[in-house]
């Protein structure tokens, strides 16, 4: 048995010289590998139909069937006419889809984000929240909001814009203090959290001295909403995801060296660290600031997200970032949700309620599994 | 032939020099016990030899090539590491984190020889029925071996070890040693094992090198590299000499005032 390894220096120069049979732990590894991969298939599926479903109801109760007949028509770019109640078709269009593709998306990329700064800093309690993207996103967003009333030039864009640029000035002082001292996930969400109350504080401040009007709005935008939601926005945040997600999905299995094994043995396996951990630093940054910065805070998603994920299908990257993803989705769906239906017409924020959905679901893991471990 | 060939290395960290002109080589089928007290330079040496820093000065070859001109794969097919302790707690699973050793050779894709080693490797560590546990679910003394089953499937001609038995106990001290002296006697495998126990180094070791303050105090078979004189130097201890069925035992016995 032991005489079919060939260490030395004769098998390292051809290492697939020897042809030897698989036996039953690879089988089973493989076995394995193929009812995870299924568990991800099932929850996409899962997902999509829940969406499907859940897009038909609110105030303006539709059908299924309508919802496949406007998709239809779009997807014929206008050659078919087929739904005959306009009022359903434009609510459908212009309401309910993007909102709940929204909701998808924005789940998405902040679980997606959650999982690479976690495995980046190896640390469980990292996320876009935790490091104080959030809060400073919600900065930029007030004073857009207080002073960019008369700049008129910059049109819809302006407070997105306001809340990226601050959120994206407030990672680079998170990870560039970090990288001074030595990358140290500690010293990350220390200065995270300062930076969050930092931010916070200013938001207060700004709140302050802010009228009646722009007040409603700050504080709108801080709870995290996907009412009113564009499709503009909507398509440049899937467009984001649609990039970050298969370029970090190609580097799973180094994140997963990474986490597992440390720097310093990724390194001895070949790996380039460095280039692994800026790029998975400054696209997880780029998706969750992009996210936030359109729908407001909702940074508990980017924490939660990826805990569920690896809960249920554990910590290999290669299928952890997809199903995190899917995780975030079904998350914020649900809360939007809720949040829609609970007490319609009056419509809960979505911030607030994955708070409400989300902590119970978590603590729930949390007791349900004995050990203390990472996820 | 030698699989691992430093020559007067030196390295300064921060303007103090680390090590000061080192020459060692390893040859294949050789245990190198690296002792030295804290701060002699141990680790520093090990993270040169991988190219996880640049050494100032000095010569590192790996199985004849210089270490600069290598790229990072194929020095991943040379040297394989083992580091002090394994990182606690991703949900990963046992196989997974040995198949991680295969990465110099499948990318990130392995393929039915890949699997096959790594299957070999848990059952010559006794990991079989680990296979499926995931890391955060095991023991330090299981954790440390399945690392080291991960440096195995890298089936490199040299292994090193960094500490690889501080944080274990001693049944699971005993058991990485011994495994590593059958690996480098029947496979031929070089090994450089940095160790803080004087005992079980030079039980274990072919030769053993004694680092103080970077410099390379005394080297060759343990009995002449670690005498009263070498360990009181580097260490600052009085240390008694004895033998237990044949096997040496060094315990520290009195700190010395240096």
């Amino acid at each position: 048995m032991q005489s079919r390894i060939h260490i030395g220096a004769a098998s390292a120069a051809a290492p697939h010289s020897s042809a030897v049979p698989a036996t039953a732990v690879s089988l089973a590894y493989r076995a394995a590998g193929r009812r995870r991969a299924l568990i991800v298939v099932a929850a996409l599926i899962l997902l999509i139909v829940a969406a499907a479903a859940v897009t038909v109801r609110g105030i303006n109760e539709t059908t299924i069937g309508t919802l496949a007949l406007v998709l239809i028509e779009q997807a014929s770019f206008g050659h078919l006419s087929l739904v005959s109640d306009e009022q359903s078709a434009r609510v459908l269009l212009y309401l309910r889809l993007p909102r709940v593709v929204m909701a998808i998306v924005a789940g998405a990329a902040l679980s997606v984000s959650g999982v690479l700064m976690q495995a980046i800093t190896r640390n469980p309690l990292v996320s876009p929240y935790t490091i104080g993207v959030s809060s400073a996103a919600g900065f930029g967003a007030s004073i857009a909001i207080m002073y960019g009333v008369g700049v008129q030039s910059a049109g819809v864009y302006f407070v997105p814009m306001s809340a990226f640029a601050c959120a994206m000035l407030c990672a680079v002082c998170v990870f560039s203090l970090a990288w001074w001292r030595g990358m140290g996930a500690q010293a990350m969400i220390l200065t995270g959290i300062a930076l969050m109350y930092l931010f916070s504080a200013m938001t207060a401040a700004v709140q302050f001295v802010a009228t009646e009007e722009q007040l409603a709005r700050v504080v709108h935008w801080t709870f995290g909403s996907l009412n009113g939601v564009q499709w503009d926005a909507v398509g440049l945040c899937a467009a984001m995801l649609a990039v970050i997600l298969p370029v970090m999905l190609a580097k799973g299995w180094q994140l997963n060296a990474l986490t597992v094994a440390g720097d310093d043995v990724a390194q001895s396996l070949g790996m380039n660290v460095r280039r692994l951990r800026g790029t998975a630093i400054l696209l997880s940054v780029v998706a969750a600031a992009g996210v936030i910065s359109f729908v407001g805070v909702i940074g508990f998603v980017g924490l939660i997200g990826p805990h569920l994920a690896r809960m249920i299908i554990g910590g290999d990257h290669r299928l952890l970032l997809p199903f995190a993803a899917i995780c975030g989705a079904g998350l914020l769906l649900a809360a939007d949700t809720v949040g829609r239906l609970a007490f319609s017409p009056t419509v809960l924020p979505v911030g607030i309620v994955v708070a409400f959905v989300g902590v119970p679901v978590f603590l729930h893991l949390v007791i349900a599994r004995k050990r203390e471990t990472f996820a | 032939m030698t699989v691992l060939q430093a020559t007067a290395v030196r390295q300064s960290i921060g303007g103090r020099t680390v090590l000061d002109g080192v020459t060692l080589s390893v040859s294949p089928g050789e245990i190198v016990g690296l002792v030295g007290p804290n701060g002699a330079g141990k680790s520093t040496l090990v993270r040169a030899m991988l190219g996880l820093s640049r050494p100032v000065s000095g010569d590192i070859r790996l199985g004849g090539r210089d270490v600069r001109t290598l790229s990072a794969q194929a020095r991943a097919r040379e040297i394989a590491y083992v580091p002090q302790r394994p990182s606690d707690g991703f949900p990963v699973s046992v196989f997974d984190t040995c198949l991680l050793g295969r990465t110099p050779y499948m990318g990130t894709r392995p393929g039915r020889e890949d699997l096959a080693i790594v299957e070999q490797v848990l059952e010559q560590l006794g990991l079989t029925n680990l296979a499926f546990r995931t890391m955060d679910a095991l023991s330090g003394g299981e954790r440390q071996r399945v690392m080291l089953a991960r440096a195995l499937a890298q089936q490199t001609p040299l292994i090193v070890l960094d500490e690889p038995t501080s944080a274990l106990d001693i049944g699971n001290q005993l058991f990485t040693l011994r495994f590593l002296a059958d690996e480098a006697r029947r496979r031929g495998v070089g090994v450089l094992v940095a160790i803080h126990d004087l005992s079980l180094a030079a039980r274990f070791s072919s030769r053993i090198a004694l680092l103080h303050q970077g410099r390379l105090v005394a080297e060759g078979p343990w009995h002449t590299a670690l005498t009263a004189e070498t360990i009181r130097q580097t260490y600052g201890v009085e240390a008694e000499f004895g033998t237990l069925r044949g096997t040496p035992v060094i315990a520290p016995f009195e700190a010395v005032a240096s």
